[in-house]
């Protein structure tokens, strides 16, 4: 997969991380500014991405999958954690990191090779 | 219209953050420094705290650290709403409460937006502005008051807009991957445990049934496979493999936890009343889309399901689940609102309909703005946690043995004392044992306090300990609680409660100062300090514990 399209593909997130910026720079008198920029990416890469990139395989507008992706993030992310848990494996930094980024890899690839379902 | 969500979600985000931000800063979370998060979040404080031992021991399974009423599995509690802030706190800079707290605000506002997108779906993105700025204000509302504990309708609420958004739109078209997002959302929603939601699920399944037998040709029945496959597996085969609470099966598939919106008054302005009669009529009189029948049904029948369970208990709280689902329910006022601005613009100026618009608007969300400055006024009062309180938890913290058990004499108390560390018990002065209370207060006794009252506590019904909720039933079955007593239990017919004997207990702590109750505890400490049954082993100005002998 080509890097332009990948980049393509996440392109509508700029309105998110337009608004994330906005925060971010609203909060800079309340709270060191690192504090708040490393809150607002982490957000943005296990409470946004993930999802986004699961829903990329649905076909809806830039608004609809920008708003659902965070519900279906936290869905998406965290019920395996918690299963896996369940299971014995403890929800380590690591293991969230995993789980996180195997959806946002498992969508682009889903979308540039496989299919939309719809 | 790119740019009108982009400002709505901006604005969104800005506002939610912004409560956030205002409670800022929390402390590093550390046990010395958590004194002022337990003075923000007053009540219920149990469940953040809760959070945090999750979030310390990367486990929901087991907590060991804070034995609280000897229940050390901690999925009788709502799991998916320890789980999200627990992970997610792994990364944020800041201290864990103020993480948890951050995202509560969040996904408050989030659940509004949510809501935006499927109305925009539906209907117009007028009418999805209106419901948007009608439901986003009480949500400020409402998060202005989350420090009191409502975290748990929002952790759950989140998944429930979203899940509608696929159901509406398996109903136009099939998709397997939403069809599993489906069961995703609905397993993350029920493991959230509050109960709204768990009938909520219910019926979403009912209407499953319905919609695949209605719209066969369009909806395939591979689509109940996402659904049901994670509903069963995701929801319950966890609580199957680790037990409920402290039995080893999930004899309890309900909610463990009331939502503290059902502890609220409603506080709605007229014109959200009028607006939505209106609303209700134009909907009946239009020609609706199936979809948009589907909509409407939806909530209607939704209303018919919690209004009728509702009103098996108390037909005032009907209407407070207006709290529970404002983004949906503000739909019908801005549904009314879009419809009252178009019909006057045919015989009113354009300019003029939208300054009455506004007005209409500004209306409705002055009650709200009202209950923020109450509520941030309780906030900055910080009467709930002092220095004298935390020294006496921090007391038993240091003086007792690790196995001791604490009665603490009511529920604010319980929450704290887990900084304790040790095993305690809660009495109840604020529900049910209000009576008793009032009655001591009242010199209606004859006898003493301690004689007439004191001496027998009473577990309440509606916090952690009773694990046996059953999912359809108002009555709960209870449970004895696993407190060493030489007393015997017996149930209040009037009210579920055991009595045991607080003598039983290694230590009594009493606030007996700076509290609601202060009038009746005071002489109530006072006698148990001069009776012989008891020694005092540490006091200051608000805080008494006491050993029985």
């Amino acid at each position: 997969m080509r890097m332009k399209e990948i980049v393509g593909l996440l392109a509508p997130l700029k309105y998110s991380a337009f608004v994330l910026l906005v925060l971010f720079l609203a909060s800079l008198i309340l709270v060191p500014a690192w504090k708040s920029f490393v809150f607002l990416v982490a957000f943005f890469v296990f409470l946004i991405l993930p999802g986004y990139c699961v829903l990329l395989c649905c076909r809806m507008s830039e608004l609809e999958r920008s708003v659902m992706a965070i519900p279906v993030s936290a869905a998406i992310v965290n019920l395996p954690a918690y299963l896996l848990n369940v299971l014995g494996l403890k929800f380590y930094p690591w293991v969230v990191v995993v789980i996180a980024l195997f959806w946002c890899f498992a969508g682009i690839y889903a979308r540039r090779n496989i299919f939309i379902m719809d | 219209m790119r740019n009108v969500w982009v400002s709505l979600f901006l604005l969104a985000v800005l506002l939610a953050a912004g409560i956030g931000v205002r409670n800022l800063p929390f402390t590093d979370g550390e046990l010395e420094k958590d004194m002022p998060p337990v003075k923000t979040t007053v009540d219920q404080f149990f469940h953040m705290a809760l959070a945090k031992g999750t979030h310390d021991q990367f486990d929901v399974a087991h907590f060991p650290p804070f034995a609280t009423m000897n229940e050390r599995v901690l999925s009788s509690q709502p799991p998916m709403s320890y789980v999200i802030p627990a992970t997610f706190a792994y990364f944020s800079p800041f201290p864990f409460y103020q993480t948890f707290f951050l995202l509560a605000c969040i996904f408050l506002v989030v659940m509004c937006l949510q809501v935006f997108v499927i109305l925009r779906m539906l209907f117009s993105s007028r009418v999805a502005l209106y419901a948007f700025i009608l439901s986003l204000f009480p949500a400020v509302g409402y998060a202005s008051v989350l420090y009191i504990g409502r975290f748990m309708d929002v952790f759950a609420f989140l998944f429930v807009p979203a899940l509608v958004f696929f159901f509406l739109r398996s109903l136009q078209r099939q998709s397997l991957l939403e069809a599993v997002l489906i069961g995703c959302l609905a397993a993350a929603g029920w493991l959230a445990h509050v109960v709204e939601v768990t009938y909520f699920l219910a019926f979403l399944g009912l209407w499953e049934i319905v919609g695949i037998r209605r719209w066969r040709e369009r909806w395939p029945w591979w689509a109940a496979f996402g659904l049901t496959f994670f509903l069963l597996i995701f929801a319950f085969l966890p609580l199957f493999l680790q037990g409920y609470g402290t039995r080893g099966v999930p004899i309890d598939w309900g909610s463990p936890s009331w939502p503290a919106s059902y502890q609220d008054d409603i506080s709605l302005s007229w014109p959200v009343y009028l607006l939505s009669v209106l609303g209700a009529v134009v909907l009946l009189l239009s020609r609706l889309s199936r979809v948009q029948k589907a909509f409407a049904a939806f909530l209607l029948v939704y209303f018919f399901i919690l209004s009728s369970w509702l009103v098996g208990m108390n037909w005032t709280r009907t209407f407070r689940i207006y709290f529970l689902f404002y983004p949906f329910f503000a739909f019908l006022p801005a549904f009314g609102l879009y419809w009252a601005e178009r019909f006057a613009c045919s015989f009113i100026p354009k300019g003029l309909v939208r300054v009455l618009v506004f007005v209409a608007l500004a209306l409705i969300v002055v009650p709200f703005a009202q209950d923020w400055g109450e509520h941030v006024g309780m906030l900055q009062d910080g009467s709930f946690m002092t220095g004298a309180k935390w020294e006496g938890v921090r007391w038993i913290r240091d003086n007792t043995p690790v196995d001791a058990t604490v009665y603490a004499l009511n529920g604010l108390q319980h929450s704290y004392m887990m900084f304790s560390q040790r095993f305690h018990v809660k009495g109840d002065t604020g529900f049910v044992g209000v009576e008793n209370m009032r009655t001591i207060c009242d010199g209606r006794f004859n006898g003493t306090v301690k004689g007439a009252f004191m001496n027998w506590a009473f577990l309440a019904e509606h916090d952690h300990h009773i694990l046996d909720r059953g999912l359809f039933s108002i009555e709960s079955e209870l449970v004895p609680p696993p407190v060493p007593t030489k007393g015997n239990f017996s149930k209040n017919f009037e009210s579920p409660n055991f009595w045991f004997n607080i003598s039983d207990f290694d230590y009594v702590y009493i606030n007996y100062n700076n509290n609601q109750f202060a009038q009746c505890l005071a002489p109530f400490a006072q006698e148990l300090a001069n009776s012989k049954d008891y020694e005092p082993v540490f006091y200051n100005d608000e805080v008494i514990v006491l050993r029985p002998l």
